[in-house]
This record gives C-alpha cells, sequence and structure tokens, in this order.
C-alpha cells in the first residue's frame, strides 16, 4: 500500500484534469471524478495492489487505533488476517471493508445521540410492552 | 363501589379496579349547600348513578394505556439511574487501566438478562504521546439487540463514561473514544456528583461548526441524518453553527479545496 501525497498539488490543476477527462469520456471522467472527490473532501488517498498486505502496527495506525485494540478485532475475527509464520498480515481490501462498515457504524450512532429525545418516547412504548 | 376523597370543599370519587389493584380518582367536585345544591357533588354522584352515567366514568383503554406509558416512564428513569450508578462502579476499579464485565439490568424484571458489557481502559505511552484507550463492548440479549432500550441502554452506558458525543467511535457492538490520561479518574468524581443528585448526565453535542458537504445539508438537518464532515467525524447538522468556533481541521482542509 502506498499513500499518495496529493499536497503538493495546486488544487486547480485538478480541476483541469476533470476539464481533460470530460473531453476523453464520461467514463474517464467517473474515474477522474472519484480521485478529485475525494481529494476535495480531505481524504487522504491510497493505493494498493489487490494483493496488498499490512503489518498490525501499520494497520492500527491507518485505522488510528492502539494495536491492543486491533489485536481483539483480529482474534475475534472482526478483520479476516492471514498468517505468514508467526506473524499476521491484514490484507488492504480487508482493511478497506472493515473502514467501510466503521463508517456506517459511526453515523448510526451519530444519529443516536442526536435523536435521544425521540429513542426515549420510542423506548417507553417498548417498556410499556414489557410489563 | 366508589370511595370518597376530601379536600377542603373538593371531594373526590376513587374508584379500585379489582383486576389490578389501581385507584381511579373518576370523580370529582365541591361539596356545596349542605349537600341541597344542584351541583354539589353528591347529588350528581347519585343522578348519574340512577341514569347509569357513572359506568361512563370508569378508565377506558386509551386511560389504561395513558397509565401503563406513565409507569414506563417512571421505570425508564429510574432503570436509568441504575445503569448510571453500575456503569459508576465499574468505571471506579478500571480507571487507571484494567477491564472489568458487568451484567445491565433489565428495565422490567431484575429476574431476566437484558445484557452484558465490558469495559476495558489502557494506558497507552508512545513516545510522542501518552493516552487513554477506552473500550466499551455491549452484548445485548437478542430480543433487545438494535430495540430503542437497547440503544438506550447503550447511549446511557457512553454518555456514563464520557459525554462528548464525536469522540465516541464504533465498530458493531464495540465503542472506543481516545482521551487525556486521569480523565477517567476526573469522570468518577463528576458522575458521582451527577448520581448523588438523583440526575442522569447528559452528553455533549458536538461544539465546534464542521465543514461538510452542502448537498446534504438540508435533507441531513430535517431528517436527522448523519453527515461526515471534512475532518472525519460523523454529526447530525441540527446546531447553529454560525455561533460555534470553527474545527481547525476542517478548516485547514478547506482552505485548500479549489475556489
Amino acid at each position: 500500500m502506498r499513500a499518495i501525497d496529493t499536497s503538493q498539488v495546486p488544487a486547480e490543476q485538478f480541476d483541469q484534469l476533470e476539464h481533460a477527462a470530460a473531453k476523453i469520456s464520461p467514463e474517464m471522467l467517473d474515474v477522474i471524478r472519484a480521485l478529485t472527490e475525494s481529494v476535495r473532501a480531505g481524504a487522504e488517498i491510497a493505493a494498493f495492489e489487490p494483493t496488498a498486505a499490512l503489518t498490525p502496527n501499520e494497520a492500527a495506525d491507518r485505522l488510528g487505533m492502539s494495536r491492543t485494540h486491533l489485536y481483539k478485532l483480529l482474534d475475534r475475527g472482526e478483520i479476516a488476517f492471514d498468517r505468514v509464520g508467526r506473524d499476521r498480515r491484514i490484507p488492504a481490501a480487508e482493511l478497506v471493508k472493515f473502514e467501510r462498515r466503521r463508517q456506517s457504524d459511526r453515523r448510526e450512532l451519530a444519529e443516536r445521540f442526536a435523536s435521544q429525545q425521540q429513542s426515549r418516547s420510542a423506548a417507553i412504548d417498548e417498556l410499556a410492552d414489557l410489563f | 363501589m366508589l370511595f370518597e376523597i376530601k379536600s377542603g370543599q373538593w371531594r373526590g370519587g376513587v374508584w379500585i379496579d379489582p383486576e389490578t389493584g389501581v385507584f381511579w380518582l373518576i370523580a370529582a367536585g365541591l361539596a356545596k349547600g349542605g349537600h341541597k345544591d344542584h351541583d354539589d357533588f353528591y347529588e350528581r354522584v347519585k343522578r348519574a348513578d340512577q341514569s347509569g352515567e357513572i359506568d361512563r366514568w370508569l378508565p377506558t383503554d386509551d386511560d389504561r394505556r395513558q397509565l401503563k406509558r406513565e409507569t414506563a416512564a417512571r421505570m425508564l428513569t429510574d432503570w436509568e439511574l441504575n445503569l448510571q450508578r453500575v456503569v459508576l462502579e465499574a468505571l471506579r476499579t478500571v480507571a487507571e487501566g484494567g477491564t472489568t464485565a458487568f451484567a445491565l439490568p433489565h428495565p422490567a424484571d431484575p429476574a431476566k438478562r437484558f445484557g452484558e458489557c465490558t469495559l476495558t481502559v489502557a494506558q497507552v505511552h508512545e513516545p510522542d504521546f501518552e493516552y487513554e484507550e477506552t473500550v466499551v463492548e455491549i452484548d445485548l440479549a437478542n430480543e433487545f439487540c438494535g430495540s430503542n432500550l437497547g440503544w438506550q441502554a447503550t447511549i446511557r452506558v457512553l454518555i456514563s463514561i464520557s459525554p462528548p458525543e464525536t469522540s465516541w467511535d464504533r465498530f458493531g457492538d464495540s465503542y472506543s473514544t481516545i482521551s487525556e490520561l486521569k480523565s477517567h479518574f476526573l469522570r468518577v468524581d463528576e458522575l458521582q456528583a451527577i448520581t448523588d443528585r438523583g440526575q442522569v448526565a447528559q452528553s455533549d453535542p458536538n461544539d465546534m461548526a464542521h465543514y461538510t458537504h452542502k448537498n446534504n445539508l438540508a435533507l441531513s438537518s430535517v431528517e436527522g441524518l448523519g453527515v461526515r464532515s471534512m475532518c472525519g467525524i460523523y454529526f447530525v447538522p441540527y446546531q447553529d453553527h454560525e455561533s460555534r468556533p470553527k474545527c481547525p481541521v476542517c478548516e485547514e482542509r478547506y482552505l485548500k479545496l479549489p475556489t
């Protein structure tokens, strides 16, 4: 896996890239947009071979968690990994899968925090059915 | 049979439901003119009894449902306070590191299983910075997974441990947050004080103004949907952003965008 540094490219050059892609084909524009929109959203861009794999250290770093927490997720089978001798390697594709689910779980949590009043009212109805 | 209650000139008629033992106040009025007045409470009850109107004073299904909801609301508050107390004791034992597991009480029947919670606090020392990593794992009984009661308990546990909403990360039933060293140590005293006052702790909503895609903003604020900010957190945009300081990470990234 290789992180791509986009900070050295002036923003207007990404605009130019889009214009150029639009002239080639709508399909090429889609491909380029996937890149430029991520750059504009401030996301980090990384490219990896479908077969690339990370060490637990690299993976923990990338996910912003401690190694202990990552090992726990590996032990519980939340993230699939391969064994290289006694070491573990996490396929980059598995990391992406994990990250995608984590993003949607985080979104749901944010919504639950924001709707505490409605949840409470619905919880009262559920509780009223329990006794 | 109607029982009488008195308070000053006021009179009330209480009916006891033979099935549930619930006391219902089904009539009220003033005692007037030495029980001779047409509007006198006893005169009105007598007339209603003779005409059969009194049967319509008995509680309806709606009244019973309302009573149930009021009882449930009170039970929910007691349950949340109870959950908070359980979390407080757990947090006390691992405030400076360690793992503890405890049962989450059932909201209606203490003999039944609701779920379990495992709380792990680890102090992480790295060359450039030190922090506390907290992991909360919640294992709910099947019937409560994804239910509003399940969420109510989860949110209660998280707020008790650390109130800032956007600091919590989530993957499945595992919730984690990173904080400064000693923060749980301080939280224990704070939570004890809140519990002693008989209150439940409040969460701190997102306190900064974040940048996000404006395409999704209007719909999200109306429907209460979460959006992702440029700095990577999720939040529901229901607060006024003008009065809040701008998130420095978002601001920096926003300034890099093409104009």
